[in-house]
């Protein structure tokens, strides 16, 4: 098949120049945070939902926050706590007095923005309220089903450190996450300018430079990057590596991995190899691509044993082993 | 006459050995006593074997044999035993030990002395010893013995020392023992048999001393050993290495290089006058890598094109090359991956940046031989 991929990368590089508008705009408030805020974007573009995992003070609700305005879309932060029901989260029904009849009260959800917070510290059904409308893009509410705007994205974070009081989220559940990014702290220099900007006693405020609409026309422009036969088979070859690493040579894993990733897995390193290319202004997929986006992907998609426990290997080093011993075509 | 002599001889004999006997047997006045009768007995044996003719040559004879075969060895040997005291008249010998180490203190290689010293007021003969027992040590061995006698008169009496010494050889430091020891001895005054014991002896061992007369000798001999022990090996490896070198200039020349086996390969798998240019592509890149792979040891297999180019930047620290690779591998990655047909000009363009690459190599190496 004859791709004529001048014309798509002249229609990336027109498609993306707002990516180019949105960092600076984000640039006004959130200092550093660049991995962050162009992970959230690969969300945003590649419809798929972000996991954030890091300390407090972070900035990872300001860098959503943020991102809302400039992107000048609905935005909704709900703390999830351990008393909180799904009808504080989709919405419920009100009986209204006047005229003897149910309205629907739509929840906190219906939001093109959601920032969970400390998705941990709710109970089981509540994650699973959540977690239902991520995937299906709908609300059911009484009998009436509700269809959740576009672009919907949900960036759930969880605190790493206090563990006290808190309801894991199942392998299961953590799968339909797209990507799950640990964030670190600033640097130094980072950290001055932070100092200096919080001190200043304002902040800069943030202009919307795309709409919604734009978001959604980027994405499809994101599902026409081209991927090559070769990238695709090298993403399989990671995918498969995480469950048969002795056939791809990686004999030291087999211990360590208890369940390699699933087929979704596949599907998001995919879509967000085509959003990291996209950010890029190119219009075809390279296995850079795959590798710069591999990590976030398939992190929380890997459940180790208790010998790697034990021997304090995690799961990113056996993602960073399959990475880096896999062949790049 | 001559049976005269011959029994006066053999009165001598007689006499001597009964006094011989009163002094083994410590009961001198009996046996006296008992010689005297056989001195008689055999006398009136012998003169009635001999037929003596009268009395008075019979007396006369009787009285000359008496002198010359009792009285005359009695003066000789009888005397001590005559005047020693009866059994019943002397006292015990006193016998005081003493044992000591010559010091509290002796080095590894040196020899310990330990003196057992036995002292007693009367003659050496009036004390019999046992044979000692050999000491019972702790981290020493004996390395000689010796015993020695002393007689001599301390106070107006008679006084006789008795000593056994032992050098001791130590095993190693610390503290070593000679445990307490018996001494035996009979009293052959008294009969009695008596023991005493020695108290244990601890003495420490320090390091070893320097051997004043040989350690400067030593010294120099074992330097003088290891200065030429290194020199030998010193040459051996020179040799060794100028050897290693010729052999190696030698595969080198007889070894095709590295880069002139790549040139080869590249004119024969990479095709500039292809149709199926998506493949020459793909076939060059994977070249270059493997080049690069074995002459700067990049890991190519699992990292991509940006980050071969940064590895090669900081492996081959040759800037003006970096760019050629740059620009070789990232023009493979577009028509790898980004479906395009591929354009025969940029394939020619990428295979003489390759060839320009290796063949510079290769000139260089020539030229560093």
């Amino acid at each position: 098949m004859h791709v004529d991929i001048q014309a798509i990368n002249e229609k990336i590089r027109r498609e993306s120049a707002f990516v180019e508008r949105i960092n600076r705009e984000v640039a006004k408030v959130i200092v550093g945070q660049k991995y962050m805020i162009e992970r959230l974007l690969v969300g945003l573009l590649s419809n798929g939902h972000v996991l954030l995992e890091g300390v407090p003070g972070l900035a990872k609700t300001l860098a959503v926050k943020t991102l809302s305005a400039a992107v000048q879309t609905k935005f909704q932060r709900i703390q999830f706590t351990p008393d909180l029901l799904p009808a504080d989260l989709i919405g419920t029904l009100i009986y209204d007095q006047r005229n003897g009849q149910f309205t629907t009260k739509k929840g906190p959800i219906f939001a093109n923005l959601i920032l969970a917070d400390e998705i941990n510290r709710s109970p089981a059904k509540v994650q699973s309220a959540l977690l239902e409308a991520m995937m299906e893009r709908q609300v059911t509410i009484g009998e009436n089903t509700f269809k959740l705007d576009d672009p919907f994205l949900v960036l759930a974070t969880q605190n790493p450190i206090e563990q006290e009081g808190t309801y894991p989220l199942p392998e299961a559940q953590v799968d339909r996450f797209m990507l799950k990014l640990s964030i670190g702290y600033p640097n130094k220099d980072e950290e001055l300018e932070i100092m200096r900007r919080m001190t200043r006693g304002h902040l800069e405020s943030v202009n919307p430079v795309v709409t919604p609409a734009d978001i959604v026309k980027a994405r499809n422009v994101v599902s026409e990057v081209y991927m090559d036969e070769k990238v695709e088979r090298y993403i399989i070859d990671i995918v498969f590596a995480t469950r048969e690493p002795k056939k791809y040579g990686l004999d030291e894993l087999e211990d360590l991995i208890s369940y390699g990733a699933s087929p979704r897995a596949s599907i998001f390193l995919a879509q967000a190899a085509k959003a990291h290319a996209f950010l890029r202004g190119r219009g075809y997929v390279t296995p850079e691509d795959v590798r710069a986006i591999g990590l976030d992907v398939l992190r929380h998609r890997i459940i180790i044993t208790y010998e790697a426990e034990a021997e304090e290997k995690t799961s990113e080093y056996v993602v960073g082993q399959v990475l880096s011993r896999i062949e790049v075509p | 006459m001559t049976f005269f002599r011959q029994g006066c001889l053999l009165q001598a004999d007689v006499t001597g050995r009964c006094l011989q006997m009163s002094k083994d047997c410590h009961c001198g006045f009996l046996c006296l006593k008992t010689a005297v009768e056989l001195i008689a007995m055999n006398m009136f044996a012998f003169l009635i074997r001999h037929g003596v003719a009268n009395d008075h040559q019979c007396c006369k004879r009787m009285t000359k044999l008496l002198f010359l075969s009792v009285i005359l060895p009695l003066a000789v040997y009888g005397q001590p035993v005559l005047l020693a005291p009866a059994d019943s008249l002397r006292a015990p010998v006193q016998v005081t030990m003493t044992s000591s180490a010559a010091g509290a203190e002796v080095a590894l290689n040196r020899l310990a002395g330990y003196t057992i010293k036995l002292k007693w007021q009367g003659r050496l003969s009036d004390i019999e010893f046992d044979p000692p027992e050999s000491p019972q040590l702790s981290n020493f061995k004996i390395a000689g013995s010796s015993s020695s006698n002393w007689v001599g008169v301390e106070n107006g009496q008679p006084t006789s020392i008795k000593t056994f010494e032992y050098s001791l050889r130590p095993e190693g430091l610390g503290m070593g023992y000679v445990e307490g020891m018996r001494v035996s001895y009979l009293d052959r005054a008294t009969g009695e048999k008596h023991s005493l014991y020695t108290t244990r002896v601890g003495i420490k061992v320090s390091d070893p001393l320097s051997e004043p007369d040989d350690a400067p000798l030593g010294l120099a001999l074992t330097l003088g050993l290891l200065f030429c022990a290194a020199l030998v090996v010193l040459v051996f490896q020179l040799e060794a290495r100028a050897k290693k070198k010729e052999a190696a200039r030698r595969a080198a020349l007889a070894v095709k290089p590295l880069e002139g086996e790549f040139l080869e390969e590249l004119k024969n798998t990479v095709n500039i006058n292809t149709t199926e240019l998506k493949e020459a592509f793909a076939a060059l890149a994977k070249l270059l890598r493997q080049y690069l792979q074995r002459r700067y040891e990049i890991p190519v297999q699992g990292i991509s094109t940006p980050e071969v180019v940064a590895a090669f930047r900081r492996v081959a620290n040759a800037d003006e090359q970096a760019p050629l690779i740059e620009e070789v591998l990232q023009t493979c990655d577009l028509f790898k991956f980004s479906g395009e047909a591929g354009e025969p000009a940029r394939l020619a363009r990428v295979y003489a940046l390759t060839e320009n690459f290796l063949q510079m190599n290769l000139n260089r190496r020539h030229d560093a031989r």
